[in-house]
Protein backbone atom coordinates (compact mmCIF):
# COMPACT_ATOMS: atom_id res chain seq x y z
CA UNK A 1 0.00 0.00 0.00
CA UNK A 2 2.67 2.50 1.53
CA UNK A 3 5.79 0.99 0.75
CA UNK A 4 8.54 3.38 -1.05
CA UNK A 5 6.04 6.19 -0.51
CA UNK A 6 7.33 7.43 3.01
CA UNK A 7 9.85 9.76 2.27
CA UNK A 8 7.51 11.71 -0.39
CA UNK A 9 6.82 15.07 1.70
CA UNK A 10 3.45 15.60 -0.30
CA UNK A 11 2.24 11.92 0.40
CA UNK A 12 4.01 10.90 4.07
CA UNK A 13 3.50 7.09 4.39
CA UNK A 14 1.03 6.94 0.73
CA UNK A 15 -0.99 9.33 2.65
CA UNK A 16 -2.46 12.27 1.05
CA UNK A 17 -4.34 15.44 2.22
CA UNK A 18 -8.58 15.54 1.62
CA UNK A 19 -9.77 17.92 -1.22
CA UNK A 20 -13.16 18.82 -2.25
CA UNK A 21 -13.47 15.80 -4.66
CA UNK A 22 -13.05 13.55 -1.40
CA UNK A 23 -15.30 15.61 0.57
CA UNK A 24 -18.06 15.59 -2.67
CA UNK A 25 -17.52 11.48 -2.61
CA UNK A 26 -17.76 10.87 0.93
CA UNK A 27 -21.13 12.32 0.95
CA UNK A 28 -22.09 10.48 -2.18
CA UNK A 29 -20.88 7.78 -0.14
CA UNK A 30 -22.71 7.66 2.60
CA UNK A 31 -26.11 9.02 1.58
CA UNK A 32 -26.28 6.84 -1.19
CA UNK A 33 -29.45 8.40 -3.56
CA UNK A 34 -29.51 11.12 -1.52
CA UNK A 35 -25.62 11.87 -1.90
CA UNK A 36 -25.96 14.32 -4.91
CA UNK A 37 -29.20 16.11 -3.75
CA UNK A 38 -27.55 16.51 0.03
CA UNK A 39 -23.70 17.27 -2.04
CA UNK A 40 -25.63 20.42 -4.24
CA UNK A 41 -27.61 21.44 -0.89
CA UNK A 42 -24.33 21.82 1.15
CA UNK A 43 -22.81 23.41 -2.08
CA UNK A 44 -25.79 26.11 -2.15
CA UNK A 45 -25.05 26.78 1.50
CA UNK A 46 -21.74 27.53 1.02
CA UNK A 47 -22.10 29.73 -1.97
CA UNK A 48 -19.47 27.10 -3.75
CA UNK A 49 -20.18 25.47 -7.14
CA UNK A 50 -17.91 22.50 -6.26
CA UNK A 51 -15.20 23.08 -8.65
CA UNK A 52 -13.15 25.90 -6.38
CA UNK A 53 -9.38 23.64 -5.71
CA UNK A 54 -9.04 25.57 -2.26
CA UNK A 55 -12.65 25.22 -0.72
CA UNK A 56 -12.19 21.82 1.58
CA UNK A 57 -11.60 23.84 4.68
CA UNK A 58 -14.71 25.64 4.11
CA UNK A 59 -16.90 22.90 3.22
CA UNK A 60 -15.73 20.66 6.12
CA UNK A 61 -16.51 23.45 8.29
CA UNK A 62 -20.38 23.75 6.83
CA UNK A 63 -19.98 19.77 7.48
CA UNK A 64 -19.37 19.75 10.53
CA UNK A 65 -22.95 21.68 11.43
CA UNK A 66 -24.97 19.91 8.70
CA UNK A 67 -26.59 16.50 9.35
CA UNK A 68 -25.53 13.80 11.99
CA UNK A 69 -24.26 11.60 8.98
CA UNK A 70 -23.28 14.19 7.23
CA UNK A 71 -21.19 15.75 10.47
CA UNK A 72 -19.80 11.96 10.87
CA UNK A 73 -17.93 12.47 7.53
CA UNK A 74 -16.74 15.66 8.50
CA UNK A 75 -15.41 13.71 11.15
CA UNK A 76 -13.56 11.20 9.26
CA UNK A 77 -12.45 13.79 7.02
CA UNK A 78 -10.79 15.69 9.48
CA UNK A 79 -8.84 13.24 11.05
CA UNK A 80 -7.40 12.75 7.65
CA UNK A 81 -6.72 16.17 6.93
CA UNK A 82 -5.06 16.28 10.44
CA UNK A 83 -3.30 13.37 9.84
CA UNK A 84 -1.59 14.32 6.99
CA UNK A 85 -0.76 17.73 8.80
CA UNK A 86 1.03 16.48 11.60
CA UNK A 87 3.28 13.46 9.09
CA UNK A 88 3.70 16.07 6.83
CA UNK A 89 5.29 18.63 9.08
CA UNK A 90 7.50 15.83 10.80
CA UNK A 91 8.72 14.89 7.38
CA UNK A 92 9.64 18.32 6.61
CA UNK A 93 11.47 18.87 10.07
CA UNK A 94 13.14 15.53 9.74
CA UNK A 95 14.09 16.77 5.95
CA UNK A 96 15.64 19.57 7.58
CA UNK A 97 17.83 18.09 9.80
CA UNK A 98 18.76 15.67 8.08
CA UNK A 99 19.69 18.10 5.03
CA UNK B 1 -8.19 7.70 -1.96
CA UNK B 2 -8.65 4.27 -1.11
CA UNK B 3 -12.36 4.07 -2.78
CA UNK B 4 -13.07 0.17 -2.25
CA UNK B 5 -12.78 0.02 1.12
CA UNK B 6 -14.25 3.44 2.44
CA UNK B 7 -17.60 2.31 0.43
CA UNK B 8 -17.35 -1.01 2.18
CA UNK B 9 -16.93 1.04 5.57
CA UNK B 10 -19.11 3.59 3.88
CA UNK B 11 -23.14 1.67 3.68
CA UNK B 12 -25.60 4.39 4.14
CA UNK B 13 -27.76 2.28 6.85
CA UNK B 14 -24.37 1.98 8.80
CA UNK B 15 -23.11 5.32 9.09
CA UNK B 16 -26.65 6.19 9.78
CA UNK B 17 -26.89 3.66 13.09
CA UNK B 18 -23.91 5.36 13.71
CA UNK B 19 -24.69 9.00 13.29
CA UNK B 20 -27.82 7.64 15.99
CA UNK B 21 -25.65 8.39 18.86
CA UNK B 22 -24.10 11.56 20.60
CA UNK B 23 -20.18 10.82 20.31
CA UNK B 24 -19.22 13.80 21.43
CA UNK B 25 -21.17 13.58 25.05
CA UNK B 26 -18.16 14.37 27.36
CA UNK B 27 -19.98 11.91 29.68
CA UNK B 28 -19.53 8.77 27.27
CA UNK B 29 -16.14 9.98 26.29
CA UNK B 30 -15.03 9.69 30.05
CA UNK B 31 -17.18 6.47 30.49
CA UNK B 32 -15.81 4.96 27.29
CA UNK B 33 -11.78 5.98 28.59
CA UNK B 34 -12.79 4.06 31.87
CA UNK B 35 -13.91 0.95 29.84
CA UNK B 36 -10.63 1.47 27.88
CA UNK B 37 -8.05 1.82 31.16
CA UNK B 38 -9.97 -1.28 32.65
CA UNK B 39 -9.02 -3.69 29.66
CA UNK B 40 -5.25 -2.37 29.52
CA UNK B 41 -5.16 -2.88 33.17
CA UNK B 42 -6.37 -5.96 33.34
CA UNK B 43 -4.29 -7.39 30.21
CA UNK B 44 -1.21 -5.44 31.56
CA UNK B 45 -1.19 -3.95 27.83
CA UNK B 46 -0.28 -0.36 27.08
CA UNK B 47 -3.23 0.78 24.45
CA UNK B 48 -6.95 0.39 25.01
CA UNK B 49 -9.36 2.01 22.31
CA UNK B 50 -12.99 2.34 22.24
CA UNK B 51 -13.70 3.26 18.26
CA UNK B 52 -16.16 3.85 15.49
CA UNK B 53 -14.24 3.07 12.21
CA UNK B 54 -16.58 5.69 9.60
CA UNK B 55 -16.85 5.35 6.14
CA UNK B 56 -12.45 6.99 5.55
CA UNK B 57 -11.26 6.93 9.39
CA UNK B 58 -10.97 5.16 12.56
CA UNK B 59 -12.76 8.08 14.86
CA UNK B 60 -11.52 7.05 18.74
CA UNK B 61 -13.74 7.77 21.23
CA UNK B 62 -11.87 6.30 24.18
CA UNK B 63 -8.52 5.37 24.87
CA UNK B 64 -6.11 4.10 27.30
CA UNK B 65 -2.14 4.90 26.73
CA UNK B 66 -2.73 6.78 23.30
CA UNK B 67 0.08 9.46 23.26
CA UNK B 68 1.92 11.74 19.78
CA UNK B 69 -0.14 12.87 17.32
CA UNK B 70 -2.96 10.16 17.78
CA UNK B 71 -4.30 11.39 20.70
CA UNK B 72 -4.10 14.92 19.27
CA UNK B 73 -6.27 13.78 15.92
CA UNK B 74 -8.15 11.28 17.57
CA UNK B 75 -7.85 8.50 15.36
CA UNK B 76 -6.01 7.32 12.26
CA UNK B 77 -7.00 6.68 8.47
CA UNK B 78 -8.96 3.42 7.84
CA UNK B 79 -6.61 2.42 5.87
CA UNK B 80 -4.30 1.97 8.58
CA UNK B 81 -6.63 0.95 11.45
CA UNK B 82 -6.55 -2.43 13.02
CA UNK B 83 -9.96 -1.68 13.72
CA UNK B 84 -10.71 -2.00 10.44
CA UNK B 85 -9.75 -5.24 10.25
CA UNK B 86 -12.37 -6.45 13.02
CA UNK B 87 -14.94 -4.18 12.08
CA UNK B 88 -15.26 -5.78 8.22
CA UNK B 89 -14.58 -9.21 10.03
CA UNK B 90 -17.46 -8.80 11.89
CA UNK B 91 -15.81 -10.97 14.54
CA UNK B 92 -12.86 -10.94 17.11
CA UNK B 93 -9.48 -10.23 15.17
CA UNK B 94 -6.44 -11.19 16.87
CA UNK B 95 -2.82 -10.35 15.26
CA UNK B 96 0.07 -11.75 17.36
CA UNK B 97 2.86 -9.80 15.62
CA UNK B 98 2.10 -7.13 13.12
CA UNK B 99 6.25 -7.16 11.93
CA UNK B 100 5.72 -10.62 10.78
CA UNK B 101 2.32 -10.74 9.54
CA UNK B 102 2.26 -10.66 6.34
CA UNK B 103 -1.50 -8.46 6.63
CA UNK B 104 0.38 -6.00 8.28
CA UNK B 105 3.70 -5.39 7.58
CA UNK B 106 3.39 -2.44 5.11
CA UNK B 107 0.99 -0.83 7.77
CA UNK B 108 2.99 2.34 8.29
CA UNK B 109 0.83 3.04 11.64
CA UNK B 110 2.15 -0.10 13.13
CA UNK B 111 5.84 1.08 11.85
CA UNK B 112 5.33 4.87 13.44
CA UNK B 113 4.32 3.66 16.55
CA UNK B 114 5.89 0.48 17.98
CA UNK B 115 2.49 -1.28 18.47
CA UNK B 116 2.76 -5.16 17.47
CA UNK B 117 -0.02 -6.64 18.47
CA UNK B 118 -3.72 -6.82 18.35
CA UNK B 119 -6.87 -7.93 19.81
CA UNK B 120 -9.96 -6.16 19.03
CA UNK B 121 -13.89 -7.13 19.09
CA UNK B 122 -16.76 -5.54 16.84
CA UNK B 123 -18.66 -3.74 18.50
CA UNK B 124 -22.30 -4.68 16.97
CA UNK B 125 -24.74 -2.15 16.64
CA UNK B 126 -28.65 -3.36 17.15
CA UNK B 127 -29.41 -2.73 13.73
CA UNK B 128 -27.47 -5.31 13.09
CA UNK B 129 -24.41 -3.33 11.63
CA UNK B 130 -20.42 -3.60 13.26
CA UNK B 131 -20.63 -0.25 14.32
CA UNK B 132 -16.64 -0.08 15.63
CA UNK B 133 -14.26 -2.01 17.66
CA UNK B 134 -13.25 -1.98 21.61
CA UNK B 135 -9.12 -3.22 21.39
CA UNK B 136 -6.30 -3.67 23.19
CA UNK B 137 -2.57 -3.45 21.71
CA UNK B 138 0.50 -4.20 22.84
CA UNK B 139 4.41 -3.22 21.78
CA UNK B 140 5.81 -6.61 21.61
CA UNK B 141 4.49 -9.96 20.30
CA UNK B 142 1.70 -11.35 21.70
CA UNK B 143 0.01 -14.91 21.44
CA UNK B 144 -3.65 -13.40 23.22
CA UNK B 145 -5.29 -16.10 25.59
CA UNK B 146 -9.29 -16.69 26.15
CA UNK B 147 -9.38 -15.37 29.01
CA UNK B 148 -8.06 -11.99 27.08
CA UNK B 149 -10.54 -12.14 24.44
CA UNK B 150 -12.96 -12.31 27.48
CA UNK B 151 -11.47 -8.87 28.47
CA UNK B 152 -11.97 -7.57 25.63
CA UNK B 153 -15.33 -8.80 24.78
CA UNK B 154 -16.74 -8.13 28.25
CA UNK B 155 -15.26 -4.33 27.67
CA UNK B 156 -17.25 -4.64 23.98
CA UNK B 157 -20.21 -5.40 25.83
CA UNK B 158 -19.90 -2.30 28.11
CA UNK B 159 -19.33 -0.06 25.75
CA UNK B 160 -22.17 -0.71 22.96
CA UNK B 161 -24.53 -0.63 26.81
CA UNK B 162 -23.05 2.79 27.19
CA UNK B 163 -22.99 3.90 23.73
CA UNK B 164 -27.41 2.71 24.07
CA UNK B 165 -27.76 5.15 26.50
CA UNK B 166 -25.94 7.95 24.40
CA UNK B 167 -28.83 7.20 21.54
CA UNK B 168 -30.68 10.00 20.40
CA UNK B 169 -34.66 9.59 19.84
CA UNK B 170 -35.25 8.96 16.75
Amino acid sequence: MCKGTALSSEAPYGLTSPTMDDARDAVHRVHGPDGPRVWSHLLQAAGLTGQEPDAFERMLRLMASADPTTRLCATALQIRASSYGHLAAAHSSLRSHSG
Amino acid sequence: MNTELFDRLGIPDRMREIAAYDLWDDGLRAGLDAIAKRSATLMDAPVSLVSMVLDTSQFILGSYGVTSWVAEVQGVPAEWSMCTHTVLAGEPYCVVDGLSDPRHTENPFLRMTGLRSYLGVPLLGPGGHTLGAHCVIDGRPRIFSDLDLAVVTDGAEQAMALLESYRRPS
